[in-house]
């Protein structure tokens, strides 16, 4: 347990002061700034958002979704492909930490970037709405209309959903991981099947069970669907992990690392 | 000499490499199922190809932009450079050749999108004059702008040293061209992105515009070649 919690406390602070985190800082930044402009210039139609400060940060995750499989698929790519690429993987595994601890540790960093990429999001989102069209007097999202800490705390419980969504698509992420050699081929695979995966989303029959249907609606329809399709949708999601997560660590500990 | 050594390099690179066998088969086999849910769609009329080049677009753009970044970061990711730079007299031919090839290699694929659809469309249809962009604006469009998009992610590279930069920066920037590039014409006509089909407008409404547009991009083009070439030559690369 010891090793489980080093190891990610040492990931999760390495992801805190690496380069990339200021690059996704950056483009989120611009992309909320673009939406800010759009809206004051061409008004509701062009933009996603209804111009209120206190659900900008809310209304803004749903757009999010390419970049933000992307920055997941990167930061998955981080965490194994390079350690393995760079042979800094033996370093660990020949101490006294199982591969059952390290696979878990690489599970929980993703949880927790998946996370920590929610909050800037959420963070920046309330900045840049604040800035361009003041806190607003009441808060709009969907049918939910409300005001005040209500919509602070829908915005955080809908962030939750959000982050857990791309959590396991960042363990689909992981899971390809183990057949790709390059940080960037993972990347443009997770990117191009966001697109791709939209089309999915077209079939009803099938819509609750394909990922790409979480990332887009499931921090959505937490507020608009019936309590039973939430819990299906979870239940989903929670088959995703203990299906992806049992498979990755099986394919992890036939690996050959010591290459 | 060496420029020719360097880009005979890079294409083997290219040719030998599975990956992207595997992008080209991605793009054919795309494209027919694209060509097929577009043509079902929509009423199949002379504009079909375009229609099909529509939205291919997109996923066009992201695979540039990962055939690009991975052209230029290879050397950096085996850490292989340590090898290459020391054949060469001059460090400009290395990330010249890479950007050429990288180039070559977005435009080869916009003519394999093409030649795909067409084949496909043509198979089942016939007695249709197909329409299609001016070939000589397509080609200088595409021409100008992914070799704009390689000086950029050349600089990111050099100045990051890092894959992963230049990846997450070639993925977000076109992203958020994507995001932009519905609204306001007068701006989004002169995105990379957008230049392989706007630049015949820009020229035939506007030739001033277009001239403009045009040296635009060869000045940044090869301001920023100059700028990754300043920071390349300092670098330590032996280690």
């Amino acid at each position: 347990m010891k090793n489980i919690l080093t190891l990610t406390l040492f990931e999760f602070k390495r992801t805190l002061t690496s380069k990339m985190l200021i690059v996704y800082t950056l483009i989120f930044i611009a992309m909320y700034v673009l939406t800010g402009v759009i809206f004051n210039i061409y008004g509701a139609e062009s933009a996603v958002i209804t111009g209120y400060g206190q659900s900008f940060s809310v209304e803004m995750l749903q757009s999010s979704i390419t970049f933000t499989a992307v920055f997941i698929a990167i930061y998955v790519g981080e965490v194994l492909i390079q350690e393995r690429n760079n042979g800094t993987i033996k370093f660990v595994l020949l101490r006294s930490v199982s591969r059952l601890q390290y696979y878990i540790t690489r599970i929980l960093s993703i949880f927790l970037f998946s996370l920590l990429l929610t909050a800037i999001m959420i963070v920046i989102g309330y900045v840049v709405g604040i800035l361009f069209f003041g806190w607003g007097d009441k808060f709009v999202f969907y049918s939910v209309v409300t005001s005040g800490w209500n919509g602070i705390g829908i915005t955080l419980l809908s962030g939750l959903a959000f982050a857990f969504a791309y959590f396991i698509f960042g363990l689909i992420a992981l899971w390809l991981s183990q057949f790709i050699h390059r940080i960037s081929t993972l990347a443009m695979i997770m990117g191009m099947s966001t697109l791709i995966g939209q089309y999915a989303v077209i079939y009803p029959q099938i819509k609750q069970y394909v990922i790409f249907q979480h990332l887009l609606f499931l921090h959505i329809d937490l507020f608009e669907k019936p309590i039973f399709y939430n819990i299906t949708s979870f239940s989903v999601l929670v088959i995703y992990l203990l299906v992806i997560g049992i498979s990755g660590y099986y394919l992890f500990k036939k690996q050959d690392l010591y290459v | 000499m060496y420029m020719i050594q360097q880009l005979k390099h890079d294409f083997f690179y290219v040719i030998y490499n599975r990956k992207y066998r595997l992008v080209l088969l991605f793009t054919i086999l795309f494209t027919v199922a694209l060509t097929i849910y577009t043509a079902m769609n929509s009423t199949v009329g002379e504009d079909i190809l375009i229609q099909v080049f529509g939205n291919f677009r997109q996923l066009y753009w992201i695979l540039c932009a990962y055939l690009i970044a991975d052209m230029l970061s290879t050397d950096y990711h085996s850490q292989t450079l340590k090898n290459i730079i020391p054949r060469s007299s001059k460090r400009n031919y290395y990330f010249l050749s890479k950007m050429t090839i990288a180039t070559l290699l977005g435009v080869f694929i916009l003519f394999v999108n093409l030649g795909t659809s067409w084949l496909v469309i043509s198979s089942v249809v016939s007695g249709i004059e197909f329409t299609f962009f001016n070939f000589f604006y397509f080609f200088f469009g595409a021409v100008l702008s992914l070799f704009l998009f390689s000086s950029l992610l050349s600089f990111v590279m050099t100045l990051s040293g890092r894959e992963t930069v230049t990846i997450g920066v070639a993925l977000g920037l076109v992203l958020l061209q994507m995001l932009i590039e519905g609204l306001d014409p007068t701006v989004s006509f002169h995105f990379p992105t957008m230049y392989v089909i706007t630049l015949q407008n820009l020229i035939l409404s506007n030739l001033l515009t277009g001239i403009i547009s045009i040296g635009s991009y060869l000045i940044f083009a090869f301001l920023l070649f100059v700028g990754t070439i300043k920071v390349f030559n300092k670098q330590d690369l032996f280690t």
